[in-house]
């Protein structure tokens, strides 16, 4: 079955957004991408807990990577980070940190708790280009990755 | 991105000779300026992380910045050593890929449940081998910011 590949991003920041939406779309080969948004770590757990597993409907929407921000309200990065990797199912999804923080202890705090990656926002539109594209190269055409949650 | 940053150390651990000297030559080809090094099993990899054995002596070897693991190996395979770097507060935070003969989706989940930041299929000939550097060298050099950088 033909399936898109979900990529959540999780960002209060809706220019950061829009600016990630844009990027993604001058990438090619993202085609097959289907890129969505939640505002804050709440709303990132509860969209991923809604999502099916197994041959269900919800299995198409089941992401192949997680972009998360850490400065967020009511719950930030960090602590739905650890959150999703204290959860039987959520764990296996990997999370990319994406966050204008380049702080060192941020840092060894996310791969400490299993981050896939750490990316600081990269500071103008063509370096977002290319992260997007590097992105895209690692999680989409060269690793393999969970395809649901079961 | 652009700006040059430090040769990332890159530990592999995998029994299989002629694909660690391809490997090497991969990362030659790629062009990616990383230092490489290799343990053969995962007793040894652990050995190595944790600077015992003839990995304390006469100075004590780099700490990876990255670690791509092999899961069948003789002795302590990859699935055990790995089970073993997430549970150590001292190395959990370094990233670990796991590159190996399998595609199994069952090792597939087992390994990203076990926290991996990567799972690769072995790639047949050289020139994908090569490929897979590059992506690789591409994502964790340029994109993405590793603890220890700088430093």
């Amino acid at each position: 079955m033909y399936r898109m590949d979900v990529v959540l991003m999780a960002d209060d920041d809706a220019d950061d957004c829009d600016l990630v939406a844009t990027a993604f779309g001058a990438t090619p080969g993202t085609d097959s991408c289907s890129l969505e948004f939640v505002g804050n770590g709440v709303e990132l757990l509860g969209s991923l807990r809604g999502r099916g597993g197994g041959d269900g409907v919800g299995a198409a929407s089941w992401p192949k990577l997680v972009l998360l921000d850490l400065n967020m309200p009511l719950m930030d990065g960090r602590e739905a980070l650890a959150e999703m990797k204290d959860d039987r199912r959520l764990r296996r999804i990997p999370v990319v940190v994406f966050s204008t923080s380049n702080a060192a202890e941020d840092m060894v705090l996310c791969y400490g708790l299993g981050a896939a990656g750490y990316i600081a926002k990269p500071p103008d539109f063509l370096m977002l280009v290319e992260t997007v594209a590097g992105l895209c190269r690692y999680w989409h055409d060269t690793v393999l990755t969970p395809s649901n949650g079961e | 991105m652009s700006s040059q940053k430090r040769p990332i150390t890159i530990l592999m651990a995998d029994d299989d000779s002629e694909f660690r000297e391809m490997t090497q030559a991969a990362f030659l080809e790629s062009g990616v300026g990383n230092v490489l090094r290799f343990v053969e099993d995962g007793e040894e990899l652990l050995q190595y992380l944790r600077g015992e054995g003839p990995f304390g002596e006469p100075e004590p070897v780099p700490r990876p910045d990255l670690i791509l693991l092999d899961l069948n190996m003789p002795g302590m395979g990859g699935r055990e050593a790995l089970a073993e770097i997430r549970n150590d507060p001292d190395l959990r935070g370094i990233p670990v890929i796991v590159l190996t003969i399998s595609s199994s989706e069952k090792d597939v989940y087992r390994s990203y449940d076990l926290g991996v930041a990567g799972y690769i299929a072995k790639p047949v000939t050289f020139e994908s081998l090569v490929e897979v550097v590059r992506a690789l060298g591409n994502y964790w050099v340029a994109i993405v910011s590793l603890p220890g950088e700088g430093t």
